[in-house]
């Protein structure tokens, strides 16, 4: 409750007097869940880090003038998609940028990082693969409930869906997901 | 298998999906010096002309804001300005007299109060509030009878007026369903405000000419004790009923004292009647010694034996006030008798009957000892009368003949009087040479 009173405060701070500091407290606190939402649905980091900081930009736009918001990080959430749609589409007018599986074996490839627990790390490389393969909405539905750990109302606001009908979204992705993991 | 996804899915926040540090720390300057390029100081000062209801939808949500956070600040204000009375300015305002410019604050701020009350239906508030306001007009009137104000008149028959109103509302308000111990509140304000009333005119008495405003404030005192009186009946109607609001010896307390007062009344009326004959007639006894006076001549001799002639008359009226005083207060005093035989015998309707009677009785006698008095005043042009635990002093003074006399009740209040007491202004000018005289009445 007091962070989500926090983030009021620093929005009001925002909106009513263009505060930069607090905007940029607003952006360490979403930074990285925003970023991971991107990275599911993006081939790359190079692109999820674009995408990031073009987010972040447009909610300053957004904000400067002066509409109601119920909820910054169903904002921030919002201008993503709208962003990756657009990517997407940029992508469908030159097919020669679709190259996922092969970028995306070399990304986790070549970090190289993980110098223990090989046991995780490969599992983790698995359920990221079968993240990847999963269809837009259950991605973002196991993203947002599992990885970012928000509630079902918050990740209701967020995807425009009634709490319901994100429960039912849920089951059903973890399923699906459960379903390519096996294979 | 799907507790497995889970915690997979759990470990994924702290793994290769996050971005980099230095990224995140990069982008963060860039974004700062991308934005503060775009804050405009020309918005900046704009902001500040925010209504404050679009400031809280930004801190909550605007439909709470407007439904529900909005009319409830609203309510509260109301409720906080009705109820307690809101700091300074209500605190300036109680103190407010009629004409004052808070006064007006004061009476919206009762008015609100009512209204709340009315929209709760809370019927025991409302009352308690009618009878709070009742009391407070009559302290008005108070302040506003020693006060200087020109138009004060005016002011103390309006400020009646009101508290008559306000009496009216608190005896529908007893009809209705309010418990015992609010009737007794009620009851208790009626008492405060009797005496209240009695010093109003004991104070108009000191002064003449008022005899318009002293009847106006007699109607407004006999208003109050009914009101007394219907509640003492209505309490002990409501706990013979059954209301457990009040002890039987609560209730038997209250008739007991009321009874008290009646009897404590009728014995003043009759002292005041008593002493006010006394006054008549020492001044009656001056006046004719003084129309035999070699000294007094011409025009002061006819002014002074028609003021002989007067004070017959008025010495007959007051002997006449006296004697019917007397048997009221026999009366009272037999009836009181009754009712507190009926009440130690555990009759409460009885007993109270009997209080109503007596309290009846003591209004007869009252009125007569008000119109005695204030037929002395008409004949004596210039008079004063203070009638104060059971002293009268009285200063006449006629202006067409400089004459003053001074009569006390009490030995004390001697002829030390006659150059201090307001009554008698013009009276002590140089040209007064006529005798001022003093009688002393032994008692």
């Amino acid at each position: 409750m007091s962070g989500k009173l926090n983030e009021k405060i620093l929005l009001y701070r925002v909106q009513a007097k263009r505060d930069p500091e607090a905007y940029a407290k607003l952006y360490d606190a979403y930074v990285k869940r925003i970023y991971r939402f991107v990275y599911f649905k993006v081939s790359n980091h190079e692109e999820a880090e674009d995408i990031t900081s073009e987010v972040f930009l447009k909610a300053w736009d957004y904000l400067k003038d002066e509409k109601e918001i119920k909820s910054f990080g169903g904002l921030l959430y919002r201008i993503a998609r709208n962003l990756i749609v657009d990517l997407y589409r940029a992508r469908s007018a030159r097919p020669e940028m679709i190259q996922v599986t092969s970028e995306e074996k070399i990304e986790i490839g070549d970090r190289g990082e993980w110098t223990e627990k090989l046991q995780i790390q490969i599992e983790t490389r698995e359920i990221v693969k079968a993240l990847k393969k999963l269809k837009q909405e259950y991605q973002e539905v196991i993203t947002l409930r599992y990885i970012d750990e928000l509630k079902v109302d918050e990740i209701a606001e967020i995807m425009g869906k009634g709490k319901i009908a994100v429960r039912v979204t849920l089951h059903r992705a973890l399923k699906k997901l459960e379903q390519i993991v096996r294979q | 298998m799907s507790h497995g996804i889970i915690r997979q899915l759990n470990s994924l926040k702290s793994g290769e999906i996050n971005p980099r540090a230095d990224w995140v720390s990069k982008n963060r300057g860039i974004l700062l010096s991308q934005i503060r390029n775009t804050v405009d100081p020309a918005v900046e000062r704009k902001q500040p002309s925010r209504n404050v209801w679009d400031t809280m939808s930004i801190i909550f949500s605007p439909r709470l804001v407007n439904h529900a956070l909005r009319p409830m600040v609203i309510l509260l204000i109301v409720s906080l300005v009705g109820t307690s009375g809101w700091i300074a300015t209500v605190d300036a305002a109680y103190e407010a007299l009629p004409g004052d410019m808070l006064y007006t604050a004061k009476r919206a701020v009762e008015k609100t109060q009512v209204a709340v009350v009315k929209v709760i239906g809370d019927q025991k508030t409302e009352t308690k509030l009618h009878s709070e306001f009742a009391n407070r007009r009559a302290k008005e009137v108070k302040r506003i009878v020693v006060g200087t104000d020109p138009k004060k008149t005016a002011m103390v028959t309006d400020t009646l007026n009101d508290l008559k109103k306000e009496l009216k509302s608190v005896d529908t308000k007893l009809d209705t369903n309010v418990s015992a111990d609010v009737v007794n509140d009620v009851r208790q304000n009626a008492e405060e405000i009797k005496v209240t009333l009695k010093e109003v005119k004991d104070n108009l008495l000191v002064e003449h000419g008022n005899n318009n405003l002293t009847q106006e404030v007699a109607d407004a005192k006999e208003a109050v004790k009914k009101t007394e009186i219907k509640a003492v009946e209505t309490m002990v109607e409501k706990h013979l009923n059954g209301d457990t609001s009040m002890t039987k010896e609560e209730v038997k307390e209250v008739i007991n004292s009321t009874i008290k007062n009646v009897a404590v009344e009728a014995v003043e009326n009759k002292q005041n009647a008593a002493d006010a004959k006394k006054v008549v007639e020492a001044v009656k006894t001056e006046v004719r010694d003084l129309a035999k006076d070699p000294i007094i001549s011409g025009e002061m001799a006819s002014g002074t034996k028609a003021l002989n002639d007067k004070m017959t008359v008025m010495a007959a009226e007051a002997k006449d006030a006296s004697a019917k005083t007397d048997v009221i207060a026999k009366e009272v005093d037999k009836t009181v008798v009754e009712a507190n035989a009926l009440l130690s015998s555990g009759d409460l309707t009885q007993a109270v009957s009997k209080m109503k009677e007596a309290s009846a009785n003591t209004t007869k006698a009252e009125a007569i000892t008000d119109k005695t008095i204030s037929n002395m005043q008409n004949v004596l042009p210039v008079m004063g009368v203070v009638v104060k635990s059971g002293v009268i002093v009285s200063a006449v003074a006629t202006s067409t003949n400089n004459l003053v006399i001074v009569v006390s009740t009490t030995p004390a209040l001697n002829i030390g009087i006659v150059s201090t007491t307001p009554a008698v202004p013009s009276a002590l000018a140089p040209s007064a040479a006529i005798i001022v005289s003093s009688t002393v009445i032994k008692k």
